[in-house]
């Protein structure tokens, strides 16, 4: 589990300790804060080492400028670093609750291929981490991946990364009732069972009474349902790991942002770190109900508002909604409605 | 100066306006509610003033239970339609003539507006700071009275901007 990300100088983020739970761990704040930038460190990190064969300090120092060269795309590892603050370098650390697998890193303006690792893992045996960004990749699966991996293409490597995963075959075994039980509402809302073809590699929806539906034919926010779908199955996002999504509610109406909301806290509760970032009141409202309810009473949840102030821009985290000062979302939802009560007060 | 007491609030009227508890009215309650079909409903005060007509419905959830917010505005609907229904029928048909002479005026109005007061339940979270939101409401009440107020009002007695000729405290 992350317990804590130290930062320093990167990108548009505060500097801060950002603090998780185990749980679910939503961030609120308006465009260009630095919400999905912060998902996209948390994640490139936890990536790598999920992935890393060795954990010696020479092989991280380039996977670590690697992973976040190609997740957040910079011209060069350097332009991370952020800009207001002359030559000091960017430095991150993870706190992870087995102390084994924490790291600490930095990198300067300059930097292109590596960082400097000040402190390594030392344990293997990292949980899996999953990126889902703000539209779906279930229509790149599975030709993505070579394409990817063969061709310089400048999209974010995370879309590669959770591509990838989405092709893997459905677990089986006593785990197949979980995940049964975690698909239901999803396919209930998408109207049929998810299935890959085996031959193809591509995924598709078998519609009761109707047959295949390719899935480039399914509605987009559908298709966003689709992709967790295939995630859980997978198990990937069974019963560990850590899940970043970035806007899950984008493309979806309500009705469908209810049924994800429910998806969302019901991943948290078997055991997945969640962080999600946000910018739907009504997806919130969703999740503290949510959250409210005797079945995940006991489920840890989190909340983290980037703010914009006069210096900048400064981060509010609690565990209780109560403590967050700054929800934009929140107070332009009310203007409006102020705005609209008073259009025809006084006819 | 007329007040009229509804459950923890007090509906102060300004002198040059006649208001009433329309839901206690005797031709209400013992000639309409059940003698016009079955089941007439009411709103709770109505006012006149000049040559507005005013329909009042009062939803107090510090204290009462709440209504389902997607069935309030059908709610309001049906009471507004029933009242100006009995009203029709209390010009020519009530007993009473205070009721009689009060239908009257009501229905010789130029104008009909149609009022929800809302006190808000006293739960209430970071996000849900009012957890009946007025504006969904009104826009609600908007769509469902057009035919008969095409501006109805959402206010509660916090809500000093609406130009209505009561106070409530």
């Amino acid at each position: 589990m992350l317990k804590e990300a130290r930062i320093r100088n990167f990108a548009a983020l505060p500097n801060d300790h950002y603090r998780f739970c185990g749980g679910l761990n939503v961030i609120v704040g308006e465009n260009g804060l630095g919400k999905s930038q912060l998902l996209k460190v948390l994640y490139a990190v936890l990536k790598v080492h999920a992935d890393a064969k060795e954990f010696t300090k020479g092989s991280l120092e380039k996977a670590y400028a690697a992973k976040l060269t190609g997740v957040l795309r910079p011209d060069k590892l350097g332009r991370l670093v952020k800009r207001k603050q002359g030559n000091a370098p960017c430095e991150i650390a993870l706190t992870l609750a087995e102390g084994e697998k924490s790291c600490a890193f930095s990198f300067s303006p300059g930097s292109s291929v590596s960082v400097q690792v000040d402190a390594a893992p030392t344990a293997n045996k990292h949980r899996p981490a999953v990126f889902i960004p703000t539209r779906e990749l279930v229509t790149l699966c599975p030709w993505f991946v070579p394409l990817y991996d063969n061709y310089h293409l400048r999209f974010e490597e995370a879309w590669r990364d959770t591509v990838s995963l989405l092709g893997n075959p459905p677990v089986k075994g006593e785990k197949e009732q979980r995940v049964a039980k975690m698909l239901e509402p999803l396919e209930k809302a998408i109207g049929g069972r998810m299935e890959i073809d085996n031959a193809s590699g591509e995924i598709y929806v078998q519609i009761p009474g109707e047959g295949r539906m390719e899935m480039p034919l399914l509605a987009e926010g559908l298709r966003k349902l689709a992709m967790l779908g295939r995630l859980i199955s997978t198990g990937t996002l069974l019963d560990k790991g850590y899940l970043f999504w970035d806007e899950p509610e984008s493309n979806l109406n309500p009705k469908l942002i209810k049924t994800i909301a429910a998806s969302i806290v019901a991943v948290a509760d078997a055991g997945v770190q969640v962080f999600i970032a946000t910018h739907s009141l009504f997806l919130l409202r969703e999740l503290e109900m949510l959250l409210a309810t005797k079945t995940y009473a006991r489920l840890p949840h989190r909340w983290l508002a980037l703010a914009a102030q006069d210096n900048g821009v400064a981060v509010e985290q609690s565990d209780r909604m109560e403590d967050i000062q700054t929800l934009v979302l929140l107070d332009e939802e009310l203007a409006q409605s102020d705005r609209f009560m008073e259009l025809e007060e006084s006819p | 100066m007329i007040q009229i007491q509804e459950g923890q609030l007090t509906f102060v009227f300004s002198d040059s306006v006649m208001a009433c508890k329309y839901d206690d009215w005797s031709f209400y309650r013992n000639q309409f509610q059940n003698g016009c079909y079955r089941d007439n409903k009411a709103m709770d005060l109505l006012c006149h003033s000049g040559s507005v007509a005013w329909m009042i419905e009062i939803k107090d959830y510090r204290c009462h239970h709440r209504t389902k917010a997607v069935d309030l505005a059908d709610e309001i609907a049906i009471k507004v339609r029933d009242t100006l229904a009995g009203l029709a029928a209390a010009k020519t048909q009530a007993n009473d003539r205070d009721e009689k002479l009060f239908a009257k005026k009501m229905l010789g109005a130029t104008r009909l507006r149609v009022v929800c007061h809302i006190e808000q339940p006293a739960k209430s979270s970071r996000l849900r700071p009012q957890v009946i939101e007025p504006d969904k409401l009104k826009d609600r009440l908007r769509r469902e009275l057009k035919a008969i107020d095409p501006h109805p009002i959402v206010m509660d007695k916090k809500n000093t901007a609406v130009a209505v000729p009561w106070q409530v405290r």
